[in-house]
């Protein structure tokens, strides 16, 4: 097949050259738009309590839940001194005339909470625009506000995803401008030749556009979220060079024996099914991510595995062409001397795993294994804005209604209620005033709001009397509570936690209250907050397990399809296992405990992403699987040619050794020019993915792989269905 | 053991299956219902520190009289300052200013809310909306106005406190308890001012302060008679009524000359509606006329208002209205002496509509408490 593909591309090889341009060209158009398409969240899906608490609010409450909140700060005076509340008047009535927003808190509304230290208030902003959207309101809210004597700052989930949203987009600038010449120098290094070096750049290069292109027709139809763009270039230029460099690679190995028609097809014989393989893996482990409920980590598998193909066709299809266009001419511009050695190294390293196997391999996955200690207190939950940059006005926002008002401030509950009979019978009082002296009873809850959060000295009785006429009630406390707190049959009780949304304490918080809701015999639904977070990362948690399962059994089947053999793909993947847990181990111990943190430029967050091991799973299992797959295909070739696997098995590494880890080293160069992202989040997939891939390329292909298959001798090609057996010649 | 059991087989998978886990948790506390307050352990009333604000539920400050210009016109004006203390809001204040001049017939009132930041307490000086009432341990002074009337007053108890209930404490059962004194004469002079004229006048009023943890609900109501006779004697009569307007408890308090106080209860003292009036604004029908007996004290009174309408429409402040009004006592057909009354919980159905617009927030300064 690929041999047929090989002979079309060099036939045909212009027309497939001038496709590619054209379609990079068309491409390109819609590729500098796809920002514009791609929108924030995603973190939320149905079949989660915390947005069915959401979309029960929005269908009884007239007052939309606030998206921004407008603080104001007067570091030197009093906030509630007569100036600064006319201030504070005129900057809501400024915001209140902009198109997007529904309403601004009145100081009423607000409770006139000032700080304790009496410098700070804020005001909640709600929107009518979709959720995804609402971030696009922060700019126009930011310039009402503008200028005025007091400090002003915004925060909330609006602004944080408007920060989110810049700072991904200027970290993937400085990414690809810090990548890209790091990248040419590698490949310099590689090759030598100016032409071989810029080929597999070029390609990734028009992998990343035209996969932009597609993620830009396909953002038409389905959410992607912003954080693909990363994805996509990542992936896109990654793969994009890795596919290039390893066609480069072989089509001069070929050179050297054939002319380059017959090297191209033969590069496309053996190549091409080893690319198509490993895309194929990549693009199972980043598919699986759409198992899971939350077009956040769906969108990242749909872009992955677009991206990934790109790269996949690109590298099948253009790169053989061009190689058959140019010829010999790819030596051509030789600014360095090939680095020589490289095959030795390789050789001696391949001998010494041969002698000693078990000694290599026994310390050797002990000292990776090692990185299991950090995962066992790993913690895992969904960031803030700490994530962000210190100067990102997001960030300065939360910290200081942090400073000012505590943890939970940003990170508010709400609680929906049902009662059949209506929220203000005698009954539903009583259970609701219950809960509400659990709730203020416990230290993690600041305060709460609501018809029973009044007064904690006002008495069931009492209670009983200010709603006898229900939401008519005569005292206007009351009444307000009433108006804002109750809808029908349902009742919302407001919680304000003394302890951050992310939290441990917060997740446990969430846990407490629908225990106690439930022990009440109240029927609601808790959302917002640390309930959105717990709910995401326990449904997360939940379907992981399936996902990991999935890609396992996918590759499984994949590698004994290609290598027709159990033993090879079950050591594969238990390699690639091995290789993820070091990448996590670190991961922990970066970014959780801080470790490098001064070096790296970012604060320890004190837990990881939620979202990060998932991503990293998916797209790094796949990449790992990537060398994995080269490395046996040439263990394979050899051992089918010998029939030795001790021989073949060296032979492959050495053949392999230079390729796999100038292919890995395009990969780390990638991640590292990520790991400059200013975002915590972006900043940790690079540097994950460098770790996991330099750990892959130079101990677990080069050590633990030869080790293990020299171990499992004959056995390595084992295979219990006799018609899919493999025997050498 | 534990780091042991995580890396079992498949580690990585172990550890992030375990990060997913439902962890143990805390549950919240169940406390029981606090303890009804006990009155009997409540601190005595001490003057005059306790004219001074408390944090309670509900407090207020509450000034009713009669002022007579040179020219010999007498008027009626009421003065009262409300503070609700909720945790959840913090303190909110109301103020109700009314002025009643019975010889063209015009009941003016007007009234005032702040929030903490807008109104100033400050322990002998509150202000609402720009009204302030001063406390000094030898009176009181109050400064409120709107665009075409107002006063400013100087006040000076000229008889003791009396102590209301129990020691100065009212149980209300289930509904609270409060605190509850009256100073029932002050001297008082000043000036009064009326479509922008402003007159100096003295007079008489009666001041009662009140503060517990009570909530008025608008369940039922109350008929409040304050008066000041003409021997040198007052007269306080309170008529509680129940959601269902039944009379549930008739009690008062008749102060000597000299300040000594006799307490009435249901039998020592009487009251008969003998006219009735719609108020034309509200809709309600409120009780016009009244005999107030108190036969141990050889008292007979007929009661009538100065002006039929002193109805207040208060909903944006306190949520209420009520009539409160200046009336003149006579007996045998004499008169006897003035006084004031209040009548609360006559215009439910009307509580239940859409107050008028916001009333002024005239800030007074950053709150200190």
């Amino acid at each position: 097949m690929f041999v047929t593909l090989g002979r079309v591309v060099v036939r045909w090889r212009w027309a497939v050259v001038v496709g590619w341009l054209l379609l990079t060209g068309a491409g390109s158009v819609f590729a500098i738009q796809v920002p514009d398409r791609l929108v924030a969240g995603g973190f939320s899906s149905p079949d989660l309590e915390a947005a069915q608490a959401y979309e029960r609010y929005a269908a009884a409450f007239e007052q939309p839940l606030p998206v921004l909140t407008l603080i104001v700060h007067d570091p030197d005076g009093q906030i509630g001194a007569p100036a600064a509340l006319a201030e504070i008047e005129r900057l809501r009535g400024a915001v209140l005339a902009l198109e997007g927003v529904a309403a601004v808190q009145t100081l009423g509304e607000a409770g006139f909470q000032s700080s304790p230290s009496g410098k700070t208030i804020f005001l909640h902003i709600s929107t009518n625009l979709q959720s995804t959207r609402a971030h696009s309101l922060t700019a126009p809210v930011n310039a009402a506000i503008a200028g005025s004597w007091l400090e002003v700052r915004l925060a909330g989930p609006a602004a944080y995803y408007h920060d989110i949203e810049q700072f991904t987009k200027s970290d993937l600038q400085r990414a690809e401008l810090l990548g890209i010449p790091f990248l040419l120098l590698v490949l310099l290094a590689v090759f030598g030749s100016l032409t071989a070096a810029a080929l597999p750049l070029i390609m990734g290069a028009i992998s990343v556009g035209v996969g932009l292109a597609l993620i830009w027709v396909v953002a038409g139809t389905v959410e992607i979220s912003i954080f693909a763009l990363n994805i996509a270039t990542l992936l896109g230029l990654g793969l994009g060079v890795d596919y290039s460099l390893f066609l480069v690679s072989r089509y001069r190995r070929e050179l050297r024996s054939a002319g380059p028609r017959t090297a191209v097809v033969a590069t496309s014989a053996s190549m091409g099914k080893t690319i198509a393989f490993s895309a194929t893996a990549v693009i199972i482990g980043l598919t699986a991510l759409t198992l899971f409920e939350f077009q956040f980590l769906r969108s990242i598998g749909i872009v992955g595995a677009l991206v990934t193909g790109v790269a996949a066709l690109c590298a099948l299809t253009l790169a053989p062409a061009i190689l058959a266009i140019l010829g010999p001419s790819i030596n051509r511009f030789r600014v360095l001397p090939r680095l020589s050695g490289g095959r030795r190294l390789w050789a001696r390293t391949a001998r010494a795993v041969m002698k000693r196997p078990l000694l290599v391999l026994v310390p050797v996955a002990l000292a990776l294994l090692a990185f299991v200690i950090p995962l066992a207190g790993a913690r895992i939950s969904l960031p803030d804005a700490r994530v962000l940059p210190q100067h990102a006005d997001a960030r300065q926002a939360f910290e200081l209604l942090e400073t000012e008002y505590g943890p939970g401030q940003l990170a508010e509950l709400f609680l929906v209620l049902e009662f059949e009979d209506g929220p203000f019978s005698g009954a539903a009082l009583e259970k609701q005033l219950r809960l509400v002296r659990s709730l203020e009873a416990d230290p993690r809850v600041a305060t709460t709001r609501g018809i029973v959060s009044i007064d904690p000295r006002i008495t069931l009785e009492q209670y009983r009397q200010l709603y006898a006429n229900g939401r008519a009630a005569s005292d206007p406390i009351a009444r307000a509570a009433a108006l804002a707190s109750t809808s029908g049959e349902l009742a919302l009780i407001g919680i304000t936690p003394s302890v951050a949304g992310n939290s441990a304490a917060g997740r446990d918080l969430v846990y407490a209250i629908r225990d106690r809701v439930a022990a009440l015999g109240l029927r609601g639904q808790l959302g917002g907050g640390a309930a959105d977070y717990t709910d995401f990362v326990d449904a997360v948690y939940g379907t992981f397990p399936i996902v990991i399962g999935a890609i396992l059994l996918a590759t499984l089947v994949l590698l004994a399809g290609m290598f027709h053999s159990l033993v090879l793909p079950l050591k594969a993947v238990v390699l690639n296992l091995l290789s993820l847990t070091t990448s996590f181990g670190a991961v922990v111990l970066i970014f959780q405990f801080g470790w490098l943190a001064p070096l790296l430029g970012f604060e320890a967050l004190g837990y990881i992403d939620a979202t990060l091991p998932v991503i990293l799973f998916a797209v790094l299992f796949g990449l790992s699987m990537d060398y994995e797959v080269f490395l046996l295909a040439q263990v394979q070739e050899n051992w089918l040619e010998s029939g030795d696997v001790e021989a073949a098995v060296a032979n492959g590494l050495q053949a392999s050794g230079r390729v796999i880890t100038s292919g890995a080293l395009v990969v780390v160069v990638v991640g590292l020019a990520f790991a400059s992202a200013e975002v915590v989040t972006v900043k940790a997939l690079g540097v994950a993915g460098a770790i996991a891939i330099a750990t892959d390329a130079a101990i677990v292909r080069s050590l633990l792989a030869p080790a293990a298959m020299k171990l499992a001798g004959a056995w390595n090609w084992w295979m219990p269905l006799p018609a899919y057996r493999l025997r050498p010649r | 053991m534990r780091i042991a059991r995580r890396i079992a087989p498949l580690g990585l998978i172990a550890g992030l299956l375990l990060a997913g886990c439902a962890p143990s948790f805390t549950p919240l506390p169940d406390p029981a219902a606090p303890a009804p307050t006990q009155i009997a352990s409540l601190p005595p009333i001490e003057l005059p520190r306790d004219h001074r604000p408390h944090q309670d539920l509900s407090e207020w400050w509450y000034f009713t009289g009669h002022l007579q210009d040179r020219s010999g016109t007498w008027y009626g004006f009421e003065f009262v300052i409300f503070t609700a203390d909720r945790q959840s809001l913090g303190s909110s204040y109301a103020a109700h200013l009314a002025i009643s001049d019975p010889n063209p017939g015009s009941f003016r009132y007007s009234e005032r809310t702040s929030n903490a930041h807008g109104a100033a307490s400050r322990g002998d000086r509150l202000c609402v909306g720009g009204w302030t009432l001063d406390i000094g341990d030898a009176g009181f002074a109050i400064e409120a106005g709107d665009e075409n009337f107002g006063l400013d007053l100087k006040l000076r108890p000229t008889k003791p406190a009396v102590l209301h209930g129990e020691g100065g404490v009212i149980d209300f059962g289930a509904a609270g308890w409060s605190y509850y004194y009256s100073q029932t004469r002050l001297a008082v002079e000043g000036q009064v001012t009326l479509e922008g004229s402003e007159r100096s006048v003295t007079g008489q009023a009666w001041y009662d302060h009140q503060w517990g943890d009570f909530l008025v609900t608008g369940q039922g109501g109350w008929d409040w008679f304050s008066l000041q006779l003409d021997d040198g004697r007052e007269l306080m009569a309170t008529v509680l009524r129940d959601a269902d307007g039944a009379v549930s408890t008739t009690y008062g308090t008749l102060v000597g000359g000299a300040g000594e106080a006799a307490h009435l209860d249901a039998a020592g003292v009487q009251v008969q509606v003998l006219a009735r009036w719609r108020s034309p604004h509200s809709g309600a029908e409120y009780p016009a006329r009244w005999r107030l007996s108190v036969p141990s004290a050889g008292l007979d009174l007929d009661l009538t208002p100065t002006i039929p309408d002193q109805e207040l429409d208060a909903r944006a402040s306190t949520g209420m209205i009520y009539w409160e009004g200046s009336v003149e006592a006579s007996q045998a057909g004499q008169p006897v002496g003035r006084g004031f009354v209040e009548l609360t919980g006559y215009a439910q159905s009307a509580v239940g509509r859409p107050p008028g617009p916001a009333v002024g927030q005239n800030l007074c300064g950053p709150q200190s408490r």
